[in-house]
C-alpha cells in the first residue's frame, strides 16, 4: 500500500515540478519587465512605424508582442517549429505612389529560431525607407523565450536641395521576452536600443528607445485575441478566428483604426489579406503569400 | 461518436459566437457617420443664395427676375427636414405652393374649389398629383403652412417659413419635418411633387412654376416630381451634383522645415470645380492627425494653404512620410477628398 502511494507521488512529481517551473518563469519575466519599464518610456522614432512583416498582423489590429506564431518586427523572441516564408505588398491610403513590400523568412534550428525580415516603404522616386532585420530567439525555459534582433536601417532620398544626405544608414537592436502558456501568452519588447541620433539634412533626431507589452489569449482552439500596449500610444487589439478549416478571419483596432482581414489556406501556401479602414484617409490594403 | 461531434461542432459554434460578439462590440464602438451621409441643411431666412444649382427643380427664369413673377422652385432635404424654396417677388399679390408628400399615393385632394383656407379655385389634373399640404403667403409676409385634411378643410401646422425680398436671391424658404409630412414613416421609394402659383384676391393667376401645359389657371395640369429615395432604402437619399470634383492638387513631394530658408514650408494648392469649404489635414503614416487648416472658395478656382511642418502644439514634426488629406464640401453637402503624400526631411 505504501509502495503504491509512493509510486503515485513519483508520477505526480514531474507535473508539480513543471508547474513550479512555469510559475517561476512567469515571475522572472514579470520581474524583468517591470524593472526595464522604469528604464525606458520614450516614444518610438517616427519613421519605420508602418513597416509590415506579415499581412495577417494588420487585419487583427496589428498586435504581435505576445504572438507565438507570426513573424514580426515587434517581438524577436518568437520561436518556430518549421521553416516558413512570407512575401507581401501594401498600398497606403489609395496613394499610388506610396507602397511597401516585405519578405520574411523563419528558420528553425535545433535550439534556436532565426528570423530574417526585409521591409521597405517607398514614396515615388523621392524617398525610400528599408529595414534589414535578423533575429535570434532562444528558449530559456519551457515557457519562456528570449530574443535579440539586429536592425539595419537605410533611408534613400532624392537630391532635392543642398545638404541632403542621399543615403543614410544606421542600426540598433531589440530585446524581447515571450512567456507562453496553454491559454495565454505575455510578451515584452524593448526596441531601438543603443540607437544613435540620425541626421538626414541639418537637424539631428534621436531614434528613442521604446518598450511595448503584449498579451495574447487562446480561449478556445482556433481563436486568439490579444492586445499590445506602448506607453503614450493607443492600444492595438483584435481577434483572429478560424471560422472554417481553411479560412481565418480577423478584426481589430490599430491605433484607433478599424482593421479586418482573412487568411485562406491553399495547396502549399496561404493567401493573406488585410485592410485598415481609416475614417478620413480611406483604406490601406495588405496582401501576402506565405508558406504555412 | 456524439461526444466527438459535440467537440467538433461545439468548438466551431463557440468560435463563431466569439467572433460575432467581438465584431458586434467593435462595430458598436466605431464612430458612426451620420445616417445617410451628408445632406444640405438650409437656413430658413428667405434668402435663397445658399441653394445649389442642382437643387433648382423648376427654372422659370425666362420670365426675368421681375416683380410678380416666379423665377424658380427649389427642393432639398436633410435627414430630418424637407426644404422648399420659391424664388420670386410680388407686390399686391400672394403665392401658393402645393405639396404632394406621397406622389402617386392615395392620400391628398385634387379639387380644392371648396377648401376653407386659401381657396383660390385650384383643381389638379396632373397624373398622380394630389396635394396633401400647402403654403400660402400674401404680399411678402412669411406665410403659413397647412395640412389639407379634406377637400373642404385645411389646418395650420407648425413649420418654419420666411420671406425676404431684399436679398440677392429673393423669395420664400420653408422647412417641414419629414415626420410631419409622412407621420407613418419614410416609405422606401418616396417621391414628392410640388407646384407653385401666384394668386390675386380671387384665384391662382399671373404666373406658375412649372407652367401649365394645356389649361389656364386656376386649373393646373402639371407638377414637378422629385425622387427622394431613389435607392429604395427607406431613408432620404444623399444629395449629389455630378460635376463637383477636386480638379488638381499641386504640392512638392518633399520639404524641409528646419528654418534654413530653403523649402521650409509646404504650399498646397487645390483647384475645385465649385464653391466649397475646404479642409486640409495632415496625418502621420500611421493615421494620426498632426495638423489641420481650413479655407473657403466662394467660386470655382484655386486655394493655396501653407503648412510649416509643425504639429498642433507648434513643434516641428519628425522626419518621415506624412499624408495630406484634402476634403471639400459644396453647398449641397456633397464631399470629395483626395490624399497626397509628402516627405519631411530636416
Amino acid at each position: 500500500m505504501k509502495d503504491k502511494k509512493q509510486k503515485i507521488k513519483a508520477k505526480q512529481c514531474p507535473k508539480k515540478l513543471e508547474m513550479r517551473y512555469s510559475v517561476f518563469s512567469a515571475v522572472c519575466a514579470l520581474f524583468l519587465i517591470f524593472n526595464l519599464s522604469f528604464l525606458i518610456s520614450a516614444k518610438a522614432f517616427a519613421a519605420f512605424e508602418m513597416h509590415p512583416a506579415s499581412a495577417r498582423l494588420p487585419g487583427r489590429g496589428g498586435w504581435s508582442i505576445a504572438d507565438d506564431s507570426l513573424s514580426s518586427l515587434d517581438n524577436s523572441a518568437l520561436s518556430f517549429d518549421q521553416f516558413n516564408w512570407e512575401a507581401g505588398r501594401v498600398n497606403f491610403y489609395g496613394i499610388s505612389e506610396l507602397n511597401g513590400g516585405f519578405l520574411s523568412l523563419q528558420i528553425p534550428s535545433e535550439n534556436n529560431s532565426i528570423n530574417f525580415i526585409y521591409s521597405t516603404l517607398k514614396f515615388s522616386s523621392v524617398y525610400r525607407e528599408s529595414i534589414y532585420s535578423f533575429a535570434l530567439a532562444r528558449p530559456m525555459t519551457k515557457n519562456l523565450n528570449a530574443g535579440l534582433r539586429l536592425n539595419a536601417y537605410q533611408i534613400d532620398i532624392t537630391d532635392f536641395e543642398d545638404g541632403i544626405e542621399p543615403r543614410t544608414l544606421y542600426s540598433d537592436y531589440d530585446f524581447a521576452l515571450l512567456f507562453k502558456d496553454k491559454y495565454f501568452n505575455f510578451g515584452v519588447s524593448l526596441q531601438s536600443l543603443s540607437s544613435k541620433s540620425v541626421r538626414l539634412k541639418r537637424v539631428e533626431e534621436s531614434a528613442d528607445a521604446a518598450i511595448s507589452y503584449g498579451v495574447m489569449f487562446k480561449p478556445v482552439k482556433g481563436a486568439v485575441f490579444g492586445l499590445d500596449y506602448e506607453p503614450g500610444r493607443p492600444i492595438n487589439g483584435g481577434l483572429e478566428v478560424e471560422v472554417a478549416d481553411a479560412l481565418k478571419c480577423a478584426i481589430g483596432l490599430r491605433q484607433n483604426i478599424f482593421t479586418l482581414g482573412f487568411s485562406l489556406r491553399l495547396p502549399r501556401c496561404r493567401l493573406n489579406f488585410s485592410a485598415l479602414l481609416h475614417n478620413d484617409l480611406g483604406e490601406t490594403y495588405f496582401i501576402s503569400v506565405s508558406g504555412i | 461518436m456524439d461526444g466527438k461531434l459535440y467537440a467538433v461542432f461545439g468548438n466551431r459554434i463557440m468560435r463563431l459566437c466569439f467572433f460575432s460578439s467581438f465584431v458586434f462590440c467593435l462595430l458598436f464602438l466605431m464612430p458612426q457617420d451620420a445616417a445617410g451621409g451628408p445632406y444640405h441643411r438650409i437656413s430658413v431666412d428667405g434668402n435663397l443664395d445658399e441653394w445649389a444649382a442642382g437643387e433648382k427643380i423648376v427654372n422659370d427664369s425666362g420670365d426675368g427676375e421681375v416683380m410678380n413673377k416666379i423665377d424658380g422652385l427649389y427642393v432639398t432635404w436633410d435627414a430630418d427636414n424637407l426644404y422648399m424654396g420659391i424664388n420670386y417677388k410680388v407686390d399686391g399679390y400672394g403665392i401658393l405652393l402645393y405639396l404632394d408628400s406621397d406622389y402617386g399615393g392615395l392620400s391628398g385632394q385634387s379639387d380644392l374649389t371648396q377648401i376653407d383656407t386659401w381657396n383660390k379655385g385650384a383643381k389638379f389634373s396632373a397624373d398622380g398629383f394630389k396635394p396633401d399640404f400647402m403654403y400660402g403667403s400674401w404680399d411678402g409676409d412669411d406665410g403659413n403652412f397647412y395640412e389639407i385634411r379634406s377637400s373642404v378643410t385645411a389646418s395650420w401646422i407648425s413649420a418654419p417659413c420666411a420671406t425676404d425680398f431684399s436679398s440677392d436671391v429673393p423669395g420664400t424658404e420653408i422647412a417641414v419635418r419629414w415626420d410631419t409630412l409622412l407621420p407613418s414613416g419614410f416609405p422606401p421609394g418616396t417621391r414628392i411633387a410640388v407646384f407653385a402659383a401666384l394668386c390675386d384676391g380671387l384665384s391662382l393667376a399671373i404666373d406658375a412654376a412649372p407652367n401649365n401645359i394645356l389649361v389656364s389657371l386656376p386649373d393646373v395640369d402639371t407638377c414637378t416630381i422629385v425622387d427622394c429615395d431613389s435607392d429604395n432604402d427607406g431613408r432620404p437619399d444623399r444629395l449629389s451634383s455630378s460635376d463637383f470634383t477636386i480638379s488638381s492638387i499641386r504640392m512638392p513631394k518633399l520639404f524641409s522645415p528646419n528654418s534654413d530658408g530653403l523649402n521650409d514650408s509646404l504650399a498646397i494648392t487645390v483647384a475645385i470645380s465649385q464653391s466649397a469649404d475646404v479642409q486640409i489635414k495632415a496625418y502621420s503614416i500611421e493615421g494620426k492627425k498632426v495638423w489641420q487648416a481650413t479655407g473657403r472658395l466662394s467660386e470655382a478656382g484655386e486655394l493655396t494653404v501653407t503648412w510649416a511642418g509643425r504639429d498642433f502644439s507648434g513643434d516641428f514634426l519628425k522626419n518621415g512620410i506624412y499624408i495630406v488629406n484634402i476634403r471639400a464640401a459644396n453647398a449641397s453637402g456633397e464631399e470629395v477628398y483626395e490624399n497626397k503624400a509628402v516627405a519631411i526631411i530636416k
